[in-house]
């Protein structure tokens, strides 16, 4: 008897991150994000975790980080003005390199917007939102199960590479309710960040270590390392530093640790693309609907190929430069005016011409909406 | 007496505080209440936000995190909430605790989150050339009040019993010996204790307001010091523009993150 | 036991006692000069004037025999620059006599 489960994305997203070992969330309430915080406020102590409310979404994202640098896995959850908030401090994890995960469930802005309705505005917010160069990883879920799932990775791969990663929902996929199978406890894969040499000691400690693989390890606070975090710049052994050398090796450290795991994060799903003359290309809940449409398209005889990417950062250059060859067309449906499109158009570098699906008026793109567009292409 | 050393990063000394700059001593007064309260070394985790008074993270020898403006006291509660068994000191300063940081720091004194916090007041934003704080007294100069303060400063031990402190006492750099003790009672309250330091800065406060060297501001400092017994008899108007010292408050409330041991224990039983 | 005064390079006598092999200074207060920035608070505020400005601009212990050891120097140095020690401290035998002077 199979265990089938009717539940809601955010719900999801919660009992993924226990199953992924997050023993520690604080963060504010907003829509359509706050049945996270719930449902964690309430399994949290049943496992020994520890949830708490802060005061404003910027204490929110720094208590994470303090819990993380700790040794304990760590999460908030927000909306656009919460994530607008945690963006000097999503900055302060990313130099440090103190992974935890930050869920946005994005709704339609700017400002409050409209507050129960969905949108991916939040797109570029995600990859540049906090000052200075910095990389970040950024996934988006298109379902209930995938959202479950992409929590999961969320955790590992911000243990793996010592990174914020965000989990980028909309408020489609947060809010509905779909029948999920979810994975036994026992397969799913649960990644832990890299950890000095047990018994090694504070000798030779480099917190920041310029490591073959660009991720230190980590030792956490109260395990006798007595070591330096700051979100100056700093060298290996985390104290501030004004050397232009230092700084030009942590920067290039940081971006090379994405670089190096592209192909790690990247997470493409593709359908009928073999011999299609014109690609759909789309993330988050209108996936769903440029799927339907796809195929829709492909029953009328069309040519059409359908491409989703659950990783948004890194974006899949290579993948989208390899389409724009094969293809004459890359039509691109989002729930705003046009953010991801943009990186289309840049790896396409002409060969393929890409053509924006923008919608921004807080509603889901239809598939009618999507295969009206694929039409008019053809 | 303390031997200070042991909970110094000596590589990392001389500081970058300006001569004759409070910070220091006050930073040495928590040293001394450290090694008073003997908490155990690899247990104690210092943080602090953004200012010259934050810089003192970097100096001590423990587990150390130098955040964000005004953001030292939520980090510090996610680093106790995960790990209770920690002993969590937060360095910060007037503008980082009281302006950018204050929606925090009432809200810790609210849980009554078992932390020390320890305000290096010296009257002045210092780390960014002199501009005017919330501690700035009326009419006091600085860059951005070039005419003249017009607000008035906050008495931030009253702020924070208000707002639920545990543990409340105000020293000066002068009176070194007696904020350590302070200090060191914040440690042992099981709660959020509060200590604000005067400090000085001789470099940008105490140029812009007539003080010639930092010794004629240490010497301000302990001419201007009433202790809290003596205020209690003096008017109002004998008490305008002194440093009232000594402890302010104290009370026993439930701790926070001892009341979330008891959720723990109930949501154990209710999740099985 | 032998007495002996030893006159350091600055001039300033300093009683010293030697038991066998270890010398025990007398010397009350240990300026560590590389963190000293010259802030003059420890001179001013020494209620018995032990210390004083060296030509360097850091402090001298000018007149250890007047010290006695109420460490108000070593709680509002600035610096961590000053270190009062107990009578019976035993002097690092490699540090140079009088070099902290």
């Amino acid at each position: 008897m199979t265990d089938y489960k009717l539940m809601q994305g955010n719900e999801a997203c919660a009992q993924a991150a226990i199953a992924a070992g997050c023993r520690f969330f604080a963060g504010y309430p907003i829509t359509p994000s706050s049945e996270i915080a719930e449902v964690l406020s309430r399994l949290l102590p049943q496992v020994g975790g520890r949830f708490i409310q802060m005061e404003d979404e910027i204490a929110g994202m720094a208590a994470i980080i303090g819990a993380s640098l700790t040794g304990v896995k760590s999460m908030t959850a927000t909306s656009g003005p919460g994530f607008s908030l945690k963006q000097e401090n999503l900055g302060f994890a990313s130099l440090t390199e103190v992974p935890t995960v930050v869920v946005n469930v994005q709704r339609m802005g700017p400002s409050t917007g409209m507050p129960t309705s969905p949108s991916q505005g939040d797109v570029m917010q995600a990859r540049w939102g906090t000052h200075g160069d910095h990389p970040i990883v950024v996934l988006s879920p298109s379902s209930v199960r995938e959202t479950y799932d992409l929590t999961v990775e969320a955790f590992n791969i911000a243990e793996e590479l010592r990174v914020p990663v965000v989990l980028l929902m909309d408020e489609v996929v947060a809010h509905m309710r779909e029948k999920v199978l979810l994975p036994e406890a026992g397969d799913i894969k649960i990644s832990h960040r890299p950890q000095p040499e047990p018994g090694a000691g504070r000798e030779g400690y480099l917190p920041y270590r310029h490591t073959e693989d660009c991720v230190p390890p980590m030792a956490s606070f109260g395990h006798g390392y007595r070591h330096h975090v700051t979100g100056l710049f700093h060298d290996e052994s985390g104290f501030p530093t004004n050397d232009h050398d230092e700084a030009a090796q942590l920067m290039q450290r940081l971006h090379d640790k994405i670089e190096r795991n592209r192909q790690r994060l990247q997470k493409l799903k593709e359908e009928s693309v073999d011999d299609a003359e014109i690609c759909v290309f789309a993330y988050g809940s209108t996936a769903r609907s440029a799927l339907r449409a796809v195929r829709d398209a492909r029953a009328r005889g069309h040519k059409v190929g359908f491409i989703s990417t659950a990783t948004i950062w890194p974006f899949p250059d290579k993948a989208i430069a390899s389409v724009a060859d094969r293809v004459q067309k890359i039509i691109v449906p989002e729930m705003n005016m046009g953010q991801l499109v943009r990186e289309v158009q840049r790896h396409a570098c002409g060969k393929a011409e890409v053509i924006s699906l923008p919608k921004a008026n807080g509603q889901l793109l239809t598939p009618d909406e999507i295969l009206g567009k694929i039409e008019e292409a053809l | 007496m303390a031997d200070v050393e042991k909970y110094l990063r000596a590589h990392t000394l001389p500081h970058i505080w300006c001569p004759g700059c409070g910070h220091g001593t006050v930073l040495g007064a928590v040293v001394r209440a450290v090694d008073r309260a003997g908490l155990p070394h690899d247990e104690v985790v210092v943080v602090s936000g953004i200012g010259c008074a934050a810089r003192g993270a970097g100096y001590l020898d423990f587990d150390t995190l130098h955040t964000t403006h005004g953001r030292a006291i939520p980090f510090a509660t996610g680093i106790k909430v995960a790990n209770p068994d920690l002993h969590l000191i937060i360095l910060t300063g007037d503008g980082d605790a009281a302006a950018i940081g204050g929606n925090h720091l009432i809200h810790a004194c609210r849980r009554n989150i078992d932390m020390t916090v320890v305000v290096f007041n010296n009257s002045i934003y210092g780390m960014t050339s002199g501009q005017y704080s919330p501690q700035t007294p009326k009419n006091g100069v600085a860059t951005t009040a070039p005419y003249g303060n017009i607000e008035r400063s906050f008495d931030l031990c009253s702020l924070t019993r208000e707002a639920g402190a545990t543990y409340v006492a105000r020293g000066t750099a002068y009176g070194a010996v007696a904020l350590s003790r302070y200090i060191e009672q914040g440690f042992k309250n099981k709660g959020f204790s509060f200590i604000e330091a005067i400090s000085q800065c001789p470099t940008y406060y105490g140029r812009r307001n007539r003080f010639a060297n930092p010794v004629k501001m240490l010497e301000w400092q302990r001419d201007n010091s009433v202790p809290i017994a003596k205020a209690a008899k003096l008017e109002p108007a004998e008490l305008r523009d002194k440093i009232i010292t000594g402890v302010m408050h104290q009370s026993q409330e439930p701790e926070y993150t001892e009341l979330y041991e008891e959720i723990i224990a109930v949501a154990s039983k209710r999740g099985s | 036991m032998v007495h002996g005064i030893v006159t350091s390079d600055l001039g300033v006598e300093q009683r010293q006692e030697t038991r066998g092999e270890k010398v025990v200074s007398k010397k009350p207060i240990k300026v560590m000069k590389e963190r000293c920035k010259g802030c003059d608070i420890c001179i001013s505020f020494c209620p018995h004037s032990v210390l004083n400005k060296g030509p360097d601009g850091k402090v001298v212990v000018s007149d250890p025999d007047a010290c006695r050891r109420c460490k108000l120097c070593e709680h509002l140095c600035p610096d961590f620059g000053l270190k009062v020690l107990d009578a019976d401290a035993v002097d690092d035998p490699d540090e140079e006599a009088g070099s902290d002077d």
